[in-house]
């Protein structure tokens, strides 16, 4: 028998039975739509994490020292990272083939005195590039002047402070005992991709230039001088440069002659990212989220699968007379095993094409929903089809098996 | 038609056919051919074995000992695959109830043997509304079992069994099921077959229907005799006399 006329033969079986025929279907289309909705959402997710912490660092290149595994979780750069990076390093750096330029970064905690209280508070030291590079947003002020003793704020930190600060306020800010006076010039807001990477972005931070408290001083290596050193380096590629290539540059001087790598102790390493390696790790994480939810979506097919299984079974037990027609006219046992293998492909096919459609509908309206972008998963959307329809079509086997076993003589017997 | 050049299309020798399931009545050591273009009732009561012989011959059962053969070809020694084959272009077959499916219109009904022969559709439809014509409903090919009367259905049924010009048609008490005029009417269709050069086996526990053969067997107990004139007076075993 051919497949036209096994289709034929199916869809008018269908239509004999619509009501039982539909909701088999859902079952189908609930499972497929589950999986195509967690995987949109699942996307839109990644895509909202990689935006916030990636953003427009496209061209730039962290480079940081750790002592964690950074494949198993998003990594804090230099979260108790070594002050390795040396002036040398810096200067050897930005000679760098496709380099723009290098910003240091460290942290230190301080004092700081305001209207008779005093309030502990880290304090970044980096200069005022920084700002730019990472896009802060000015609520008010602008960056400190270099040389200048200023200060720039974030909202949280201006929160800290009892919220009587703005710009132009002067602060008693001391480290290890040894107090300066410092001017509040600008405020930004408290998003900051950057701060992502060296700690939680929505904390109290005061921003300084790494003059206003050098963070520490070591013997340079390779100059033989004293000289002050970071924890974290933010390393822009010139425009138009292959980050990838400025990347390993990067990786390739550190580990080879910087100073950085002679300072670095034995249970720390260097840890150098571009943007792609943070879309990776973010993608390996939300690409985790994204199986879970699979694996629920598909509980949900193989719950459509239970149901084609049982329709079938029915509708076996049901036309056993009408197989015994068949066999005793010809058919062979495969023309059979066809016929309902057929149904359970249609049924499948059909749920599948739906479920795709209301998967996307949902998932589209869900990424709406919580903000994120909507990206359509175009290889879960294959791979959710074809699991509808392998699905069904194995949930088809044993009810065709059956029908097609059945001895001829007693099937027509059937009352 | 018969395709073993004017040999016996069915030829049973010692064919036994053991207790199978609880349906399924054995048949014991019958021999028999039918000769090309005879037309043979074989009569007997219920629970005779007279559907089991029916299901040798046509090829649903192999025999259990000794040897069915079927335009030529040895049926025990045949695959499941073969024997599918075998019954969609040699045999026919007419059923009590019509079993029609119930989806399909009377001309699919009566094309189907000829889609598991794999003839084209435009020559199965053909064929189909030829038979249909035959059995004078030239103007219910297109209507669905349920939108057609207990005769016409079981005249859709006869047709089905002549579609594929089968070496052998064979009825399991075809007129059980219809009226007596109705009944008539079927058995007349199969004399007009016949008298187009089929070879036909009907079985009936009816002698007023076996009689209509122009020859006369009798089973009892799974054994087949020739017909005695006593076997039609004397009602068979398990039917009512009253």
């Amino acid at each position: 028998m051919n497949l036209r006329r096994c289709l034929r033969m199916s869809l008018r079986q269908f239509r004999r039975y619509p009501v039982r025929t539909v909701l088999t279907t859902v079952g189908v289309v609930m499972g497929v739509g589950a999986v195509v909705t967690f995987t949109t959402l699942g996307l839109g997710l990644e895509g909202a994490v990689v935006g916030t912490v990636v953003g427009d660092r496209q061209g730039v290149v962290t480079a940081s020292t750790t002592t964690q595994d950074p494949d198993e979780q998003l990594p804090t750069v230099g979260q108790g990272g070594a002050r390795v990076f040396t002036a040398q390093d810096l200067a050897e750096l930005r000679n760098t083939t496709g380099v723009a330029g290098v910003i240091p970064l460290d942290q230190v905690g301080v004092r700081i005195r305001h209207g008779g209280q005093a309030y502990r508070q880290r304090l970044v030291l980096t200069p005022r590039s920084y700002f730019s590079l990472g896009r802060l947003e000015f609520v008010t002020g602008r960056p400190y002047r270099t040389g200048a003793s200023e200060v720039v704020l974030n909202e949280d930190a201006v929160e800290a402070l009892d919220g009587d600060v703005s710009v132009g306020t002067e602060l008693v800010v001391a480290r290890n005992g040894e107090p300066r006076t410092v001017t509040v010039v600008g405020v930004v807001g408290t998003s900051n991709p950057l701060a992502a990477l060296t700690g939680r972005s929505g904390a109290p931070r005061m921003y300084g230039q790494p003059s206003l408290f050098d963070p520490g001083t070591v013997q340079s290596p390779t100059a033989g001088t004293s000289q002050p050193a970071y924890s974290w380096l933010f390393v822009r590629a010139e425009p138009g440069a292959d980050v990838a290539a400025v990347n390993r540059r990067v990786g390739s001087y550190l580990r080879g002659e910087s100073d950085a790598r002679r300072l670095l102790s034995d249970t720390q390493r260097f840890d150098v990212a571009s943007a792609a390696d943070w879309t990776d790790r973010v993608d390996a994480i939300t690409s985790q989220l994204t199986s879970y939810i699979l694996a629920v979506g598909l509980m949900s097919v193989a719950i459509g699968a239970v149901g084609i299984m049982n329709l079938l079974l029915v509708s076996v037990s049901e036309r056993t007379r009408a197989i015994g027609v068949m066999r005793a006219v010809g058919a062979t046992r495969r023309d059979v095993l066809q016929l309902f293998l057929t149904e359970a492909a249609l049924i499948g096919l059909l749920g599948s094409v739906l479920g795709l459609a209301v998967g996307v509908g949902v998932g589209y309206a869900g990424v709406r929903l919580l903000a994120f972008p909507f990206r359509l998963p175009l290889r879960w959307l294959a791979t959710a089809a074809a699991i509808g329809l392998g699905v069904s079509l194995l949930a088809g086997v044993y009810p065709a098996w059956r029908a097609a076993r059945l001895d001829p003589v007693e099937a027509l017997q059937e009352e | 038609m018969n395709r073993t050049r004017g040999g016996p299309p069915v030829v049973l020798e010692d064919a036994r056919l053991s207790y199978r399931s609880g349906r399924v009545v054995p048949v014991e050591d019958v021999s028999l051919a039918l000769p090309s273009g005879s037309f043979t009732t074989v009569m007997g009561p219920s629970g005779a074995g007279k559907s089991s012989l029916l299901s040798l011959i046509g090829c649903l059962v192999t025999p259990s000992a000794g040897s069915v053969e079927v335009t030529g070809r040895e049926v025990g020694g045949l695959t499941d695959r073969e024997r599918s084959r075998l019954r969609a272009t040699e045999v026919g077959f007419v059923f009590q109830h019509d079993n029609l499916l119930p989806r399909l219109t009377a001309v699919e009904n009566v094309a189907l043997p000829l889609l598991f022969a794999g003839v084209s559709r435009p020559a199965r439809r053909e064929r189909a509304r030829e038979l249909l014509a035959q059995v004078g409903l030239a103007d219910r090919t297109d209507h669905s079992p349920a939108e057609l009367s207990g005769g016409e259905r079981q005249r859709v049924a006869v047709a089905r069994a002549f579609a594929n010009r089968p070496s052998v048609v064979l009825a399991d008490e075809p007129t059980g099921s219809v009226d007596r005029e109705t009944g008539h009417r079927v058995l007349e269709l199969f004399e007009r077959f016949h008298a187009d050069g089929h070879t036909i086996l009907l079985v009936t526990h009816d002698p007023a229907v076996a009689r209509r053969g122009e020859s006369r067997l009798f089973m009892r107990a799974g054994r087949l005799s020739r017909d005695r004139e006593d076997d039609w007076r004397r009602p068979p075993i398990g039917e009512a006399s009253g």
